[in-house]
């Protein structure tokens, strides 16, 4: 866990000191990415494809969703489909990497359930990642990319339940981690709901005398 | 007040794994060696180690008979 939020650390900070560099230079950084994310592939063991780094930046999507507004949820908004993309690219490399494995040691058919929900997720975060470029966000309507974007909950509970059935010694920092993440998410979405109640005006209709 | 029960939150667990974790497995992570604290499903599945460390008992190396 330690390189996990180690990596997590990181990240925050060079967002919180170099937002703006990573929003205008985010397309060498896709591109430096996917080079690390090849070689990464053509290595046995990396903390790349073995999902370190990917869940480092998911970590960081997930939790800029549920921050009070500050100056450090400003500066993380400001790179969240950037930290996305970076990270679905290495979500990328680590589900190949177990594909192939899995394929290579004859247990594709007869894995463990965590494989499973793995490869589950890589199929919802499909969608997400290729609608998160700014270029094909632009040609969808703001609700359609939203509803299409709900999605990435159901991607962060099968991420959840993908590292929780491992059940290795990670376990309960992963419990913990996605309690909070949920529950504070539900806390957001209720308090959302009650704020909608209360704004729409109740209609009466004039008392005839 | 939610931005400080989440800074908590991961200073808490930064900390425990640190106190946990040996930081030379994260080392050897780091630099693509498997380790008991990072073992892995390729591992397991491959049969070099199981989660006490290892399959099968090792033959003592030379070097345990000060060889």
């Amino acid at each position: 866990m330690t390189v996990i939020l180690g990596l997590t650390l990181i990240l925050v900070l060079l967002a919180f000191l170099f937002y703006k560099y990573i929003r205008k230079l985010n397309k060498y950084l896709y591109l430096i990415a996917i080079i690390l994310g090849v070689i990464s592939f053509l290595q046995e063991i990396t903390i790349i494809n073995l999902g370190y780094v990917g869940l480092s930046f998911f970590l960081i999507v997930m939790f800029t969703g549920v921050l009070e507004k500050s100056e450090i949820k400003k500066r993380l908004m400001g790179v969240r489909a950037e930290y996305a993309i970076l990270g679905t690219i290495f979500v990328i490399v680590h589900g190949l990497k177990f594909v192939v494995f899995s394929i290579d040691f004859y247990f594709f058919w007869d894995a463990p359930i965590n494989f499973y929900l793995g490869i589950a997720a890589f199929f919802i975060c499909a969608p997400l990642f290729i609608t998160s470029f700014m270029w094909l966000r632009k040609k969808l309507k703001g609700k359609t990319w939203k509803k299409l974007h709900q999605l990435s909950y159901l991607f962060y509970l099968l991420v959840a339940l993908h590292l929780i059935l491992i059940t290795n010694q990670r376990m309960w920092y992963y419990i913990v981690i996605f309690s909070v993440y949920f529950i504070l998410k539900g806390i957001m979405i209720v308090q959302k709901n009650h704020g909608k109640t209360k704004e729409i005006p109740v209609k009466t209709k004039p008392i005839q005398t | 007040m939610k931005n400080i029960l989440i800074l908590i939150l991961f200073i808490a667990i930064t900390g425990i794994s640190l106190a946990t974790e040996p930081i030379s497995d994260s080392a050897d992570i780091i630099s693509g060696a498997t380790n008991l604290t990072y073992n892995t499903e390729i591992d397991l599945i491959a049969g070099a180690s199981d989660n006490n460390g290892s399959s099968e008992q090792s033959e003592p190396s030379v070097d345990t008979y000060g060889g």
